[in-house]
């Protein structure tokens, strides 16, 4: 009796309902309405069942907003982790400045995806820096334009998403890192053992439940990823560089909102996988190593 | 004297990162300065002529105050419901005991996976009337930055003992003094640590916004840079000396905070 009287339930209200309301609801509702033909220009609303995602799965915008929203996904998350994981290593060394290099590399971090969107519109614009420094040190032969190119658009933009987030990776490894303890290592440098060893048998380990939350992290936010490429690209050019968020607020725009809405689903859908298939993957990858 | 070759090279790559960040940085607080000529050339060299009238045209042109006062509305207002709903959500999470409780704690962690679902949102917050407002705005962002604050705030409420709790009943405290007089004072590291990501999140959020609110009087400042490069794309010294507003009050809470923020987006995201 106690117990509930420290307890009440008036503790919970207001989150569950904000949450449950807010986020829940149209989860769900979102289910709902992509079984239908839901559009502003209709006034009533009818059940059409699974017509939506036949549409969705038998033409190819989808498959190709898919299809980038994976490339885009894996390039960044891999890209991102390797080098969180150097540069949390470097910064965990005796090295002078540390705090300011840490500071530097979090930086981007802070910045609001948007405003660097337009920053490397402008770094990797045909004349911008990136060009003038390789026409600098005699590269003019790889200089290319950078987001105007079909076939470069997508992978120049996952180098803008490592630019933004490798420092919060290293930030997570950083601290990962100096949770080892220095007797170990020092234990394990007497047994005569060379620096990859150490890595490999001494840090790794240690450091696994770490690399599962820091690739989590970054698959799902860069699944989601929609200001980037909005600001950047826009999914062009020629749709290139479409992933589902930015598809999904092009229907929303078009007042295809039961088509957008099914093809949202589509997303809750692979990202919940995704995230239950890598936290059962890296748990096994963790007791191996 | 021996030179450590390796401290030597760790320093150079070191150095060759920041560069790497900084130079895009530096680009847009050159080009802010220049010129429009100077600035058309998109490169890092000084500005002849220090042109600071660019920042005044940017100002009034790109409606910073407007901007700047409904982005200082909008993230305060999230942080101080997430906070508030969200301790009270983590403290009774773990602290009351039954299965339903870990079941309704899964159902929470769901929310830190799954991405919302925007244009049924939109429905509900039109039948609700608070479609375009900036409470369904900051309702909608608090229910999406609630899953990681209960989180945060749950596994810091467990590292402070029941026979707190226990002892202020006894002493006659009611639920409501229990909670807000003697727990909440003490949850000040995790209100710190959930207060600087929230305050990031909802700072730099377009996404949201841009589906929620329409009316261009109640945009938050990205959106300043979103409408003026649309406005005057071509016309860089602008663009730059907007980019540039629009990341100086994060960056200069970041140069005094940034060990708190470092901290705290961590600490968010290891436990997250």
């Amino acid at each position: 009796m106690l117990h509930r009287r420290m307890y009440p339930l008036w503790l919970i209200v207001p989150a569950l309902a904000i949450y449950a309301i807010m986020y829940v609801f149209p989860t769900l509702s979102g289910f709902y309405y992509s079984l239908t033909d839901w559009s502003p220009y209709k006034d009533t609303i009818k059940f059409v069942g699974f017509d939506q995602f036949k549409e969705l799965l038998s033409t190819k915008p989808m498959y190709t907003a898919m299809k980038h929203t994976v490339i885009y996904a894996v390039i960044v998350t891999v890209l991102q982790n390797g080098l969180g994981v150097i540069l949390a290593l470097l910064m965990n060394t005796t090295i002078g400045g540390r705090n300011f290099f840490r500071s530097v590399f979090f930086l981007p971090c802070i910045l609001s995806a948007l405003v660097v969107g337009y920053m490397f519109t402008i770094v990797l614009h045909p004349s911008g820096i990136l060009n003038q420094f390789l026409d600098g040190i005699g590269l003019s032969s790889i200089t290319k334009d950078w987001i105007g190119d079909p076939k470069l658009a997508l992978y120049s933009i996952t180098g803008v998403a490592v630019w933004q987030w490798a420092g919060s990776s290293m930030a997570l490894y950083l601290a990962g890192l100096q949770g080892i303890s220095k007797d170990m290592i020092e234990a394990a440098v007497i047994d005569g053992t060379t620096y990859f060893q150490r890595l490999r048998f001494v840090v790794m380990p240690i450091l696994a439940p770490v690399v599962t939350i820091s690739v989590l992290l970054s698959m799902i936010g860069s699944m989601k990823t929609f200001e980037l490429i909005y600001t950047t690209t826009g999914g062009g050019p020629a749709g290139a560089t479409e992933v589902m968020n930015t598809f999904i607020f092009k229907q929303f725009g078009a007042g295809l909102y039961a088509y957008g809405t099914a093809a949202n689903v589509v997303l809750f859908l692979s990202v919940t996988i995704v995230s239950l298939l890598l936290v059962k993957l890296m748990k096994r990858g963790e007791t191996a190593v | 004297m021996k030179i450590n070759y390796g401290a030597v090279l760790r320093t150079f790559i070191a150095i060759l990162g920041s560069l790497i960040i900084i130079l895009p940085l530096l680009l847009i607080v050159l080009g802010s300065l220049k010129s429009p000529a100077e600035a058309a050339k998109l490169d890092l060299s000084l500005p002849s002529k220090w042109m600071w009238s660019n920042y005044k045209t940017v100002f009034v042109e790109g409606r910073l105050l407007n901007g700047f006062k409904n982005s200082v509305l909008v993230t305060v207002s999230t942080v101080a419901l997430t906070v508030g709903a969200g301790s009270m959500c983590a403290f009774f999470l773990s602290r009351r005991l039954g299965r339903w409780v870990s079941y309704l704690f899964i159902f929470f962690f769901a929310g830190m996976i799954a991405p919302p679902s925007m244009i049924p949102s939109i429905k509900l917050m039109q039948s609700l009337h608070i479609s375009g407002e900036y409470i369904g705005l900051i309702l909608f962002l608090a229910a999406l930055y609630l899953p990681l604050t209960i989180f945060i705030m749950s596994g810091f409420v467990k590292t402070l003992p029941r026979e707190l709790d226990e002892a202020a009943t006894i002493d006659g405290a009611g639920s409501f003094y229990t909670f807000f007089r003697v727990i909440f004072p003490l949850l000040k590291p995790s209100i710190a640590t959930v207060t600087v990501f929230i305050s990031i999140y909802a700072w730099n959020d377009f996404a949201n916004t841009l589906y929620i609110i329409s009316d261009s009087s109640k945009w938050t400042l990205p959106f300043s840079v979103y409408n003026f490069v649309s406005q005057y794309g071509t016309e860089w010294q602008f663009v730059f000396a907007d980019l540039l507003s629009v990341m100086l009050p994060m960056l200069v809470v970041y140069l005094f905070l940034q060990r708190y923020i470092i901290e705290g987006m961590t600490a968010g995201s290891v436990k997250g």
